[in-house]
């Protein structure tokens, strides 16, 4: 499935129902739970050179090989304390588990039709892409992420490497 | 070395008891593993006396030298067992209460041996009861077979006495630990061979080159067998599986028949332990969840004795294992409620999903169905569980069901796991890996080479040689400072090109199971994977080819291609072999195509009438491209075959498959390419399997030209197979038309009047939902085409399957006879009209 396909059929359904709430940047979002597989506290990171900034790296979990990004530092590229966040949700994006860093991991809330509104036109723009809808919660208005779009990644301006390396030969 | 001690120099008995002990518990826990199926085959075959006099050797061994051990419980345990076995063995007849008293002993034997094993000692308890209930048995067979006794024919050499009979073994064990130091010592032997061998090549005495090049041979051989012992037969699995669901059926109240198939296939015994629990899982959710009770199944005219069929086979280099029951099937709906109620999919959604995406639910964490949690199974934790087990040896796992048929979970695996040789090399902090084969020699700076800058790029020069050079850190973009001004020198060799890679340090040699980056982040250019090491760290492993691109070694700019052109559109998935031809060039072909992998040595290629040939299973395999005439050493050959024809390619290096879309961006020029795709970041060349065995040297025509010239619809998704069969079809004079959407092919059935023959490629799992084959006849009733589908996994129902949904066969897309045949008896009576193509 190519990843507009997957992020339609991921979207607008899932927006209602059971979601998880979970903490980056000191702000608050939601995931549906159906997405997310488990949380496990981060250890040992192997850097990955040449990827994206927001991707933090490969860890180990319980013999597989997951890619950990930083749901900060994908939210918002120059956002200081985007790698440091201590826990890990795995989800699974496409049949493949992909983990995000985040701060806190919080409740599970029950989100029936009301409690769920479109993302307000108001909305950070860097946020757009990302949202698909807003979860109502008494005053408090809380982003529903995408998870699909959330692990398209920017990509990087090709091989710096190289030119780096000309410069250190020369 | 201490098996050797023994014999040498006498130890302190203590020593020597410990390790008697410790041969004893192995051999014992073998033995019973073996028995355990051998008592239930007994109780459905009372007949046979010699699986119980197989069961009573070992009770009897066990009990012979618990009294030279110091093992009373576990003695008495023996010998309680072992005179009901004897009754038994002598005529008596068995009950279900003797079977189940001898299984009993036998699982307290068990309980104290796994006590043994963790060094505890005999651990205490009190069997009285347990022997109680057996003496009991024994009085009342005793007073039952009586005179019988004496006509007891024994068929094996068992013989009654004190001590058993010395069977003389033609195996003997070898500690796993000795087994994985062979496996790293043949690939260190293959490292020194190589370094040999190139020293040898400039050498001009003629023994020296057949001494290395004998080298060469007998370390190839020595490989192979080395891991041809790691190899086991899928029956170590099989042997405690008839005892499991003898023990399970009872409790939940099924009656059920376990049927093995396959118990010959090898693997990796890793692997066997891999897949170990999985298995035991899916039998339990067969017996527990899939067989209705007998009762149920009377009612649906069913025999009450339920099936679960488990069959291993081996296709190219996976092992299938499928788990197949005659229960009830998935209940669809059950799973759509499921589904709603953990807020996975709306009301709406759910309705929408169809067969396939429902059933991937099933391997979501904590999903289950079972409306009752038995002691069983039922906990919620399943196949999800399978799954991540299966997928962390690189397999995977495909469940599908028919409602009232029953259930079939297929377990793919790989027969090894891809374990090599790799050397751990430290770089600013951060560990890479780098497999060692690529590595010539590791000199450090100072030592016995250095560092040159030149105008544009960095050299290594090493006595009168020099190497294109770069350090790692530099390469990868890592921080300039953190090195520990120490640099090392590894002098690489990918093909036929050398280069050397400057690094902090090389920490250790350790055997990697190499798995690749996760797909979902970009693509890394230098890195051709990642791996756990021992201390459960990731540590990524170098492209060395890719690397040496970069460097320069490497004729440059290929990799750098750009399509202008859109690239054909495809679907399908196929597993491909991916491999280096002998001059370096990527390659792949479907791996169906593909007979075997083989490592042959140079000395064995003869050349004869201008075709080299290499002997393989008593036939002559021509190899397709001359190779280069590298006298020591051994090639990869990468073998095709067809019915009595069959061709090889020479490959450099290790071949890999992956499973992926291949794109073709660019037509072949014949020759046996197809085109050229992207695998891994770089232009693979796809090869033509079909075309290749025609530029074998054989003279006989296989397939001559249809004279009727067919018209043929081929609705193919995949545009690498589209344009593989369009080839071969045409060669045979039809006349194609290919679509690869089913859209587009209906189309072009409703427009056009004289389609002779139609093939369809399809996915068996989604056939029963399709009704593309019928539609695609009623756009043709004058005259329907005869129609076929074309898939890559035809499993057993696949013809039943095929008729239903109108088709007349499926068949196997890369088996050309077969979609010949099946053209060369189309309908005589064509009307020549256009083209259709």
């Amino acid at each position: 499935m190519s990843a507009t396909a997957l992020s339609a059929h991921l979207a607008a359904p899932r927006a209602a129902g059971s979601l998880l709430l979970l903490r980056a940047s000191g702000r608050a979002f939601a995931v549906p739970i159906g997405c997310a597989q488990s949380v496990f506290r981060i250890e040992t990171t192997t850097r990955l050179p040449g990827a994206p900034d927001c991707v933090l790296g490969l860890v180990n979990l319980r013999g597989q090989i997951v890619p950990l990004t930083s749901l900060a530092l994908r939210l918002d590229p120059n956002d200081k304390a985007g790698g440091s966040a201590p826990l890990g949700v795995v989800f699974d994006w496409g049949g493949r588990s992909i983990a995000a860093a985040v701060e806190s991991v919080g409740d599970v809330v029950q989100a029936g039709g009301e409690d769920i509104v479109p993302p307000p036109p108001t909305i950070d723009p860097a946020l757009t892409e990302l949202v698909v809808a807003v979860l109502r919660r008494g005053r408090e208005l809380i982003p529903v992420l995408d998870i699909a779009a959330l692990f398209e990644f920017p990509v990087k301006s090709a091989e710096p490497a190289t030119r780096r390396l000309a410069r250190e030969t020369a | 070395m201490r098996g050797l001690r023994r014999n040498d120099a006498p130890a302190p008995a203590e020593w020597a008891m410990e390790e008697l002990l410790k041969d004893f518990l192995a051999e014992t826990s073998e033995q019973l593993e073996a028995i355990g199926a051998q008592l239930v085959r007994f109780e459905l075959d009372p007949s046979d006396t010699r699986i119980l006099a197989n069961i009573f050797r070992v009770v009897h061994a066990i009990k012979g030298t618990c009294g030279f051990l110091n093992l009373p419980r576990l003695e008495q345990i023996a010998h309680a067992a072992e005179t009901l076995i004897e009754a038994l063995r002598d005529g008596s007849q068995p009950t279900p209460a003797s079977v189940t008293m001898v299984l009993a002993a036998i699982d307290r034997i068990k309980f104290i041996l796994a006590e043994l094993a963790l060094g505890n000692g005999e651990p205490t308890g009190d069997d009285a009861k347990l022997i109680g209930e057996i003496a009991a048995l024994n009085s009342r067979a005793a007073r039952n077979s009586g005179a019988r006794q004496a006509m007891v024919v024994w068929e094996s050499g068992f013989t009654p006495g004190p001590t058993p009979p010395e069977r003389r073994a033609d195996t003997v064990r070898i500690s796993l630990r000795t087994l994985e130091q062979m496996t790293a010592l043949v690939s260190e032997l293959a490292l020194a061979q190589n370094q040999l061998a190139e020293a040898a090549r400039s050498e001009t005495s003629g023994t020296l080159r057949k001494a290395v090049q004998r080298l060469a041979g007998v370390a190839a051989d020595l490989r192979l067998n080395v891991f041809a012992a790691r190899m086991q037969p899928v029956d170590r699995l099989f042997v405690n599986l008839h005892r499991l669901v003898r023990d399970l059926c009872p409790k939940v109240g099924k009656k059920a028949e376990l049927v093995l198939e396959g118990g010959g296939v090898e693997l990796d015994r890793q692997l066997i332990e891999a897949i170990r629990d999985p298995l035991t899982h899916m039998i339990r959710n067969a017996v527990d969840h899939g067989l209705e009770t007998p009762a149920e199944r009377r009612q649906a005219g069913k025999p009450e004795m339920g099936l679960v069929r488990i069959t291993a086979s081996r296709v190219a280099g996976e092992a299938t294992i499928v788990v197949a029951d005659d229960g009830r099937g998935v209940d669809e709906a059950l799973i759509r409620e499921r589904v709603v109620a953990l807020g996975l999919e709306t009301l709406d959604s759910v309705a929408r999903l169809s067969e396939p995406e429902l059933l991937r639910y099933l391997f979501w964490p904590n999903f289950s169905t079972a409306s009752r949690v038995s002691e069983i199974s039922g906990r919620g934790v399943g196949l999800d569980i399978v799954r991540s087990n299966i997928e962390a040896v690189g397999g995977s796992v495909a469940l599908t069901s028919r409602r009232g048929l029953g259930v079939e979970v297929t377990l793919c695996v790989p027969l090894t796991l891809a374990i090599t040789p790799t050397l751990v090399l430290s770089c600013r902090g951060e560990r890479y890996l780098v497999p060692q084969h690529a590595v010539d020699a590791i000199e450090e700076a100072g030592g016995g080479g250095a560092i040159e800058a030149m105008a544009d790029a960095l050299r290594w020069r090493s006595g009168a040689q020099s190497w294109p050079a770069a350090r790692l850190a530099t390469l990868v973009g890592l921080s300039e400072g953190g090195g520990s001004g120490a640099e090392i020198a590894l002098r690489l060799r990918v093909g036929s090109e050398r280069y050397v890679l400057l690094v902090d340090d090389v920490i250790d040699v350790q055997e990697v199971v190499h798995k690749d980056i996760p797909s979902g982040i970009p693509r890394l250019p230098l890195f051709a994977g990642a791996a756990i090491l021992s201390d459960g760290r990731v540590a990524l492993a170098l492209d060395a080819s890719a690397i040496g691109i970069r460097i320069g070694a490497s004729p440059a700019g290929v990799a750098n291609v750009v399509s202008d052109r859109e690239p054909l559109l495809l679907e399908a998935k196929f597993k491909m072999l991916v491999f280096r031809s002998a001059s370096g060039t990527p390659r792949a072909l479907p791996l169906q195509t593909v007979a075997s992998v083989d490592t042959v040595l140079a000395s064995e290629i003869v050349v004869a009438d201008g075709v080299s040939f290499v002997r393989r299973g008593g036939r002559l395999i021509p190899i397709v491209e001359s190779t280069t005439s590298d006298l020591a050493g051994s090639l990869t050959l990468v073998v095709l075959s067809e019915g009595e024809r069959c061709v090889a390619l020479p490959a450099e290096g290790a071949a890999d498959t992956i499973e992926e879309d291949i794109r073709l961006e660019f037509p072949g020029h014949g020759h046996g390419v197809l085109g050229v795709a992207t695998i891994a970041g770089a232009p693979t060349e796809i090869l033509d399997a079909f075309q290749l065995i025609d530029l074998g040297p054989q003279r006989k025509r296989q397939y001559p030209m249809l004279d009727r010239r067919p018209h043929v619809l081929l609705i193919e998704p995949s545009a690498m197979a589209g344009e593989m069969l369009v080839r071969a079809m045409r060669g045979w004079g039809c006349r194609v038309a290919w679509t690869l959407t089913a859209r587009e092919g209906l189309a072009l059935a409703t427009r056009e009047r004289n389609i002779d023959v139609a093939l369809i490629g399809l996915d068996i799992a989604t056939l029963d939902q399709s009704d593309l084959p019928r539609r695609l006849l009623a756009a043709q009733q004058e005259r329907p085409p005869a129609t076929y589908g074309l898939t890559s996994e035809l499993g057993e129902n696949a013809r039943a399957r095929a008729r239903k949904s109108g088709l007349i066969e499926v068949l196997d897309r890369f088996d050309r006879a077969s979609i010949y045949a099946a053209l060369a008896s189309a309908p005589d009576d064509v009307i020549v009209a256009g083209e259709a193509a």
